[in-house]
């Protein structure tokens, strides 16, 4: 924990030669509604390093799983998606679908929530977990099928050689979730961005998930964007941590600078309204209100209907857009409270 | 935590409900035994509240449907104020059905979607006999309590949000006055800052009005804040039951130790220093329940002795309660 590289600690300009294998700037995602224009996600900037995780934490409405959707192109028609992101220098933003597809699954996967519905009830589950492999490399289907075989193995799935000729429905959940892990590495990709994984495990088998990614990435040196809402799992797995509410990234930094101190107003309430396993706590701190739904365009800070400390600014908080303030080692808030730091300029955009 | 009065408000004696699971369309072999609650006994005072906590296929929903008497068990004893409810017959249930409720894990699926939430409430109170307008005065009471507005009352649970609709959950609840609440996962469905909100409505209900709750979770953070008890459930049978404190501070079953520690806690520097114990797998089909004591397949402690006699179950009344051959033991 104490040897982290300072050279990859987000918001920070990345030091010569060490350029960040994901790099985002104001990616933004409108959808056109009967209720006016929804922003899900508005101009959120953030880089991530080979081998590191990052934790983009959220309630609903956050824009957390719209902003994993644009960064693998899986967004409807519907979607407006703006801004760039770039994988080892290469746009991943408005690309056509053959560029995609030479990111798709080699250098990016995806974990999805509901393995159930991301699996196709129809096939095997080896066969479909190098489906995508074996078109692009050609294999031939004895190959694919001791390659679906070595993957599950690699996922910890006993018996593998029996269990790829499964249909999903015959898997548990915990083991579905480790089908789609094994999917997911099956074009050795760089990054693996993960969509509330654990979410709907129970907590042994979440256990078991998180202690799996970790290996994958001391193993390969896989980046992975963890999009979660629980602050006990960011804990455990984040070595960066995103903060997003209403569309808005509204606080980044390292893991131990957020957690030991939280700059932005929801960062704190977020963490004051979780029980603990560990002590007892005589009365939760619950934020009032609730998440927005369908986020509009906002000019000020998103969080400020809620925040317990706008009215001390007036209307500035509702109507102003807030400025970046840097905390502990590349940590940034986005306040209006001097409180949370010495204002400091936004990153410049583009490379 | 109150003093366990003569008589309990609640009792299981040793209730057991099974289901039959028909076999895949194509598959040989005949109908299969589920043993969804096996054995299952524990008392609740009148204003405390117990948790049920396990892994899926627990028992801890089957268990609180039958305390509901949303299921009727097939042998063992379910007693309410001394009661046995559980054989009871629709017309006879009926005075017990008022004094125990239900809130459920997601209000969306609880609620009906074509009715406003102030009929949604006024409900229960039109069957118990009330007239319409102290019906519509009641149901204003009630949303008051659990934190709403009179301008929620023409809302339809579409127009609610996530931690709107589960206070009306709530409101439905306390409509008919009820002695106890059975929670299954009422806060699970929430967004974080929203559920620190429920949690603590459910406390100060509970200060307010003496309710007893049985709340069944799986967020072991969440069931340490609202729960004096707690009660540790495998493959249909309490493992261990103890007070929260003692639970979570001195655990003596190795599939608490176990369960509680899979579940991270919120602060890095804790999380890294914590000695894990690691549970490999997911739990045995209940269907087939290993023999002995039924989490031996993934203990680390297992003997010879615990592959072949079951523990024995758990003494009702006493304090803390272990159903395990070889507990740890903590210096008091």
């Amino acid at each position: 924990m104490t040897a982290r590289p300072s050279a990859s600690s987000p918001g920070a300009a990345p030091a010569a030669g060490a350029a960040p294998l994901l790099r985002v700037r104001d990616l933004t995602v409108s959808f056109t509604t009967a209720h006016g224009t929804v922003l899900a996600v508005d101009r959120v900037s953030f880089d991530l390093a080979s081998g590191r995780s990052l934790c983009v934490v959220g309630e609903s409405g956050s824009g957390k799983s719209a902003m994993s959707l644009a960064l693998l192109g899986l967004h409807d028609r519907n979607a407006r998606v703006h801004g760039d992101a770039w994988l080892d220098g290469q746009q991943l933003i408005g690309v056509d679908a053959k560029q995609r597809n030479a990111t798709r699954g080699t250098r990016i996967a995806m974990v999805f929530q509901d393995a159930l519905s991301a699996l196709h009830p129809y096939f095997p589950v080896g066969k479909q977990i190098v489906a995508g492999w074996r078109r692009r490399t050609g294999a031939s289907r004895q190959a694919a099928g001791a390659y679906a075989v070595e993957l599950l193995t690699r996922v910890g799935i006993p018996n593998a050689t029996e269990r790829a000729k499964s249909y999903p429905h015959q898997f548990s959940g915990g083991m579905r979730q480790r089908a789609m892990i094994a999917m997911a590495l099956s074009g050795e990709p760089d990054l693996i961005i993960a969509d509330e994984p654990t979410t709907a495990l129970d907590v042994t088998v979440q256990a078991q998930m998180l202690e799996l990614l970790q290996d994958l990435q001391r193993e390969r040196g896989t980046a992975l964007v963890f999009v979660t809402h629980d602050l006990a799992v960011v804990a455990e797995l984040a070595d960066e941590i995103m903060v997003m509410y209403g569309g808005r990234k509204v606080e980044l930094g390292s893991r131990d600078a957020i957690f030991a101190s939280p700059r932005h107003p929801y960062t704190r309430g977020l963490m004051d309204s979780v029980p603990r396993l560990d002590r007892p706590v005589a009365r939760l701190l619950a934020i009032p209100g609730s998440p927005p739904v369908l986020p509009g365009r906002i000019d000020g800070c998103p969080f400020a209907a809620r925040c317990p400390r706008a009215p001390e600014l007036g209307d500035r908080c509702a109507r102003e857009l807030p400025p970046r303030r840097a905390g502990l080692a590349g940590q940034s808030a986005f306040c209006h409270l001097p409180e949370a730091g010495p204002i400091v300029a936004e990153e410049a955009h583009g490379a | 935590m109150a003093p366990e009065p003569a008589q309990p408000l609640l009792e299981l004696v040793d209730v057991h409900k099974q289901f039959t699971a028909r076999r895949a369309v194509f598959a040989s072999g005949g109908e299969q035994i589920v043993r969804a609650v096996d054995g299952v006994s524990f008392r609740l005072a009148r204003g405390e509240t117990l948790g049920l906590v396990g892994e899926t296929g627990c028992g801890k929903t089957t268990t609180g449907r039958l305390i509901t008497r949303l299921l009727t068990p097939d042998s063992g004893e379910v007693r309410f104020d001394g009661q046995d409810i559980g054989r009871l017959s629709k017309r006879e249930l009926k005075p017990f059905r008022t004094r125990i409720q239900m809130v459920f894990q997601d209000p969306l699926d609880s609620l009906n979607p074509r009715r406003d939430v102030g009929r949604t409430v006024a409900m229960p109170l039109r069957l118990l006999g009330h007239d319409a307008a102290s019906a519509v005065k009641r149901v204003e009471e009630l949303f008051e309590r659990v934190g709403l507005s009179r301008m929620h009352l023409s809302r339809f649970p579409h127009e609610l949000s996530g931690g709107q609709r589960q206070r009306v959950g709530i409101a439905r609840a306390l409509a008919t006055d009820p002695d106890l609440i059975v929670c299954d996962e009422p806060v699970s469905a929430l967004d974080v800052s929203v559920q620190a909100q429920v949690i603590n409505l459910l406390q100060d209900l509970q200060q307010q009005l003496g309710l007893a709750y049985v709340f069944i979770g799986h967020d072991l953070a969440v069931v340490r804040q609202i729960c004096d008890r707690i009660a540790v459930m495998y493959l249909g049978r309490i493992m261990e039951i103890a007070a929260r404190d003692a639970l979570y501070e001195r655990p003596q079953h190795p599939y608490t130790q176990a369960l509680l520690s899979a579940a991270p806690i919120p602060d890095p520097q804790l999380q890294q220093a914590r000695r894990r114990r690691k549970l490999t797998g997911e739990p045995p089909s209940p269907i087939d329940p290993p023999p002995g004591c039924r989490f031996h397949t993934r203990c680390w402690k297992a003997q010879e002795v615990c592959r072949v006699v079951e523990p024995p179950g758990l003494a009702v009344g006493e304090s803390v309660q272990v159903a395990c051959h070889f507990p740890e033991e903590h210096e008091s």
